[in-house]
């Protein structure tokens, strides 16, 4: 745990039990995000359509969480009336759930696109591309998880520049199936609904560095949205 | 200075500013040989309210009580250091208090109306500090502090009524319009709304944001949303020494200092 915020140690030891109770539905959360994704890649890898069969009750359970974390949020700021780094964890929080609830979105919508995709072989074979970013996405989304759980900002600084290489993938994802839909105009729908899902794994992209975001303003009391990389990397160090 | 004033420690954030209303540099209080605050520097801005925060006997009422002298009715206590409002020294011993306490006044924990008429409650210190004895200037000067207090509608036409007869909250606003008929330059008050209702709190505290336009406020309180609600600045004291002062906006959403963040998220008390 970072030495700049501690989640304990309260006079009341019923908020600490209440803040805790929140960090651990946020961490279920990522955790089911998680498994949806693993889902998509095993689905990808295996050419199976199975594994993600229950991809979308996975998503109603996000949402429910979603939706607990928020009560408890607001529960928290009208009882409480948090200051400080307790203030912090409250918004960061209410932020973060929301970037994994939209996390849980995106992994549905890609497993149901190669849901779809998986009774056609031409298809399958388009999807299987996506493997690598799949696998660098499930990456990062599992190293933002830690971010928040131990709430280190060097960690932060780093899933956020890990993003960037994730951007590049997907570009030259994007690159390939222009490609594909040149080489033949009945690729074109296919390469469409790849082109569609990678999107939606760099979008979960995004999201993770909203959260990292988030774990900078909760142990820093810095608002780095929108800032240069180097520059957020500058001003952590000062 | 005593020895364990010079232990090194720094107010952390902004405690001096620019042009201020009220200065006050290296100020030890001891009562006896007790000492109760240790090597103050703080400025206090111009309209503006200063809150003071931090646990019981912090400090934070005895440092408020320095700012006009009220200390001086303590026989053991002992002030060190320079005290200024604007370019007078407070603790100079030439000075006359009762003109320092006309222009730094002072609100207090329980509502204190003198056992007289709501008029006469507020006519009290024009009257003893000579501002004027003409009863036409009388009556402008009380309707005016008791409507700048939110409190003439309540009390027009029962201003010759014993002032014990209003709700507590009354009560204290009468205290603040009681305070501001003399015209004072700084209101100091020490948890003002401490027992009071919600709802009267609220209109104290609507009352002391619209007397930061024209009056420097330094209050003292407990509740620390008051704190955040009412002030620009926040003062948080421990254990006799300023150990932060801010803007109260990054007091109470990114502090600085340890302390302070154990304090206002509820770990120390």
């Amino acid at each position: 745990m970072n030495n700049k915020i501690r989640v304990g140690g309260h006079i009341s030891r019923q908020f600490d039990e209440e803040l805790d109770e929140i960090r651990s539905r946020v961490l279920k959360m990522g955790s089911l995000v998680e498994r949806q994704l693993d889902k998509v890649q095993n689905a990808l890898r295996d050419g199976e359509s199975s594994a993600i069969v229950d991809v979308d009750t996975l998503d109603d359970e996000i949402n429910d969480l979603e939706m607990q974390v928020d009560e408890e949020c607001t529960q928290i700021l009208a009882r409480r009336n948090p200051a400080a780094g307790d203030l912090r964890l409250i918004i960061a929080t209410t932020k973060s759930v929301r970037d994994l609830e939209r996390i849980g979105d995106e992994a549905e919508r890609v497993a149901n696109m190669i849901r779809h995709a998986m009774d056609q072989d031409a298809s399958k074979k388009a999807f299987k591309g996506l493997l690598p970013l799949t696998e660098h996405v499930k990456e990062l989304l599992h190293e933002t998880l830690n971010t928040y759980a131990r709430m280190k900002t060097r960690a932060a600084v780093k899933v956020m520049r890990k993003d960037q290489d994730i951007d590049e993938e997907y570009s030259r994802v994007v690159m390939r199936l222009i490609d594909f839909m040149k080489k033949d105009p009945d690729n074109i729908s296919d390469g469409l609904d790849v082109m569609w899902a990678a999107r939606s794994l760099e979008r979960i992209g995004d999201h993770c560095v909203n959260i990292c975001e988030n774990v900078i303003y909760l142990v820093e009391g810095q608002d780095v949205r929108h800032s240069d990389l180097d520059e957020v990397k500058e001003q952590l160090a000062e | 200075m005593s020895e364990i004033a010079k232990e090194t420690y720094q107010t952390v954030g902004e405690p001096l500013l620019k042009d201020p209303k009220m200065h006050v540099r290296n100020t030890n209080v001891f009562y006896g040989e007790k000492q109760a605050i240790f090597d103050v520097n703080l400025d206090i801005g111009k309209n503006q309210v200063i809150s003071m925060i931090g646990p019981s006997g912090c400090g934070k009422s005895t440092f408020l009580r320095c700012l006009n002298r009220m200390n001086d009715t303590i026989d053991i206590c002992r002030v060190t250091g320079q005290l200024m409002l604007d370019d007078l020294d407070i603790y100079n011993k030439k000075i006359d208090v009762v003109e320092l306490r006309a222009r730094v006044g002072m609100v207090f924990q329980k509502p204190n109306p003198f056992p007289k008429s709501i008029y006469e409650n507020v006519a009290y210190g024009a009257r003893i500090h000579g501002l004027t004895d003409n009863k036409v200037e009388l009556d402008e000067l009380v309707e005016k502090s008791l409507r700048r207090c939110g409190l003439w509608k309540e009390v027009k036409e029962r201003l010759d009524e014993p002032a014990t007869g209003l709700s507590g909250g009354q009560q204290q606003r009468l205290c603040i319009a009681r305070a501001i008929a003399v015209n004072p330059e700084v209101i100091l008050m020490d948890e003002p709304c401490s027992a009071l209702d919600p709802i009267a709190t609220a209109t104290v505290e609507e009352l002391i944001h619209e007397l930061s336009e024209n009056f420097t406020i330094c209050i003292v309180t407990h509740s620390m949303q008051q704190a955040a609600r009412v002030s620009q600045r926040t003062a948080y004291f421990h254990l006799g020494k300023l150990i932060e002062v801010n803007d109260t906006s990054a007091v109470f959403t990114n502090p600085k200092h340890k302390l302070t963040e154990e304090y206002i998220t509820g770990r120390i008390g």
